[in-house]
């Protein structure tokens, strides 16, 4: 949905101008630590609402209320994932309220909302990209991974590293940045998977001026589900290469940055980026 | 997706070069290597195409989005999912 009809300029102009837009993650409002016990009442409504009506009350999938918060109709995911689908159903609700065009109600904002970090991380962003098949999905998928001091440490090495220099970095310290490696597929959760191979190796390739650049490479093996609790998931193989520049002693981070050489997940290839948030930018 | 062609080329020097052209886990030459990381990540990194979601004015809270609705007559449009489709991934 996200890649397709709600990125759709029709669509999201429709929902802007005429409805009151939110997405709710089932994921979210099911955990009482994250979400409100209001919020969740609201929530179990929504299902209950559409089984009195007889109406579909699936966990994935589009709900409208009118504006006295009735259910007006719900629609499986599946059936509204074609973008004209999508806008003949908002069409629709559009006409049988006689709604108006509007002003936007809330100002469009970046979702994705980078994790608070203290001064010394090393705030890194992953990004994954493609091509839809396999059991994955179309569009890109991108977080961020916070890396304490001690954490990036390791891969700058030693103060008095020099070219030629090389050492391995702690297999927790590979898997806890190749575990952000796979494509968009049904599991969303990074930490159901099983790793078979994680390397991963840092080498001193040059020191001018106190700066250095060091290359890294590794390599892992991992299985990923299709969906979550997967009893037969795909695996992910990749070659991950890229190099981090750093000042000798500088108060500031080192910037790194990564990228898969060659990544596949079961027989379709995808492509994964790493790099460091410029700490100006925080 | 890389032009296959370019990670072809680089894969062909990888093997043709052997171990002068590769060193420790890295399989592009040290003299490429940011070079081609920084043109990779320029590749795959989110794009203004990739954020039309973002375009969206995406309200925060049930509660919230049922007094909008009321306050400004409009139905609310609600997608339910699990997830994280701030992260693309759900």
């Amino acid at each position: 949905m996200r890649a397709g009809p709600l990125s759709d300029p029709r669509i999201t102009k429709m929902l802007n101008e005429y409805f009151v837009p939110i997405y709710v993650s089932n994921t979210d409002y099911t955990d009482e630590e994250i979400t409100s016990a209001e919020e969740r009442a609201l929530y179990d409504q929504i299902f209950a609402s559409a089984r009195k009506m007889n109406k579909p009350a699936g966990l994935v999938q589009v709900y409208i209320f009118d504006s006295k918060g009735n259910l007006s109709t719900s629609k499986h995911v599946k059936d509204v994932l074609e973008v004209e689908n999508l806008l003949s159903l908002l069409r629709e609700q559009i006409r049988q309220y006689g709604v108006q065009p509007g002003k936007m109600l809330e100002a469009p904002k970046p979702q994705l909302v980078r994790p608070l970090s203290e001064t010394s991380d090393l705030l890194l962003h992953f990004a994954t990209r493609v091509e839809p098949g396999n059991g994955t999905w179309p569009g890109i998928a991108e977080e961020f991974v916070r890396l304490n001091r001690q954490d990036w440490q390791q891969l700058v090495g030693p103060p008095d590293a020099e070219p030629g220099n090389e050492w391995e970095l702690p297999k927790e310290l590979a898997e806890s940045i190749f575990t952000r490696i796979y494509p968009p597929t049904g599991a969303y959760d990074p930490d159901e998977h099983v790793f078979h191979k994680s390397s991963l190796t840092a080498r001193v390739i040059s020191v001018e001026d106190g700066t250095r650049i060091v290359a890294l490479g590794g390599e892992m093996s991992m299985d990923h589900g299709i969906r979550p609790r997967d009893t037969s998931p795909s695996r992910v193989n990749a070659v991950v290469t890229g190099y981090l520049r750093y000042k000798n002693g500088a108060s500031s981070l080192p910037q790194i940055r990564l990228s898969t050489f060659s990544a596949t997940y079961g027989d379709g290839r995808f492509d994964n980026v790493i790099y460091s948030e410029d700490v100006t930018t925080r | 997706m890389l032009p296959k062609i370019r990670l072809g080329l680089v894969a062909i020097g990888w093997l043709a070069c052997g171990g002068s052209f590769v060193l420790g886990a890295t399989p592009v030459a040290d003299s490429f290597l940011v070079k081609w990381t920084d043109r990779r990540i320029a590749q795959v990194r989110p794009k203004a195409a990739d954020k039309g979601f973002e375009n969206v004015g995406w309200v925060s809270g049930l509660r919230h989005a049922f007094d909008l609705g009321r306050e400004h007559k409009r139905p609310i449009f609600v997608f339910t999912y699990s997830g994280h489709i701030d992260q693309g991934r759900c």
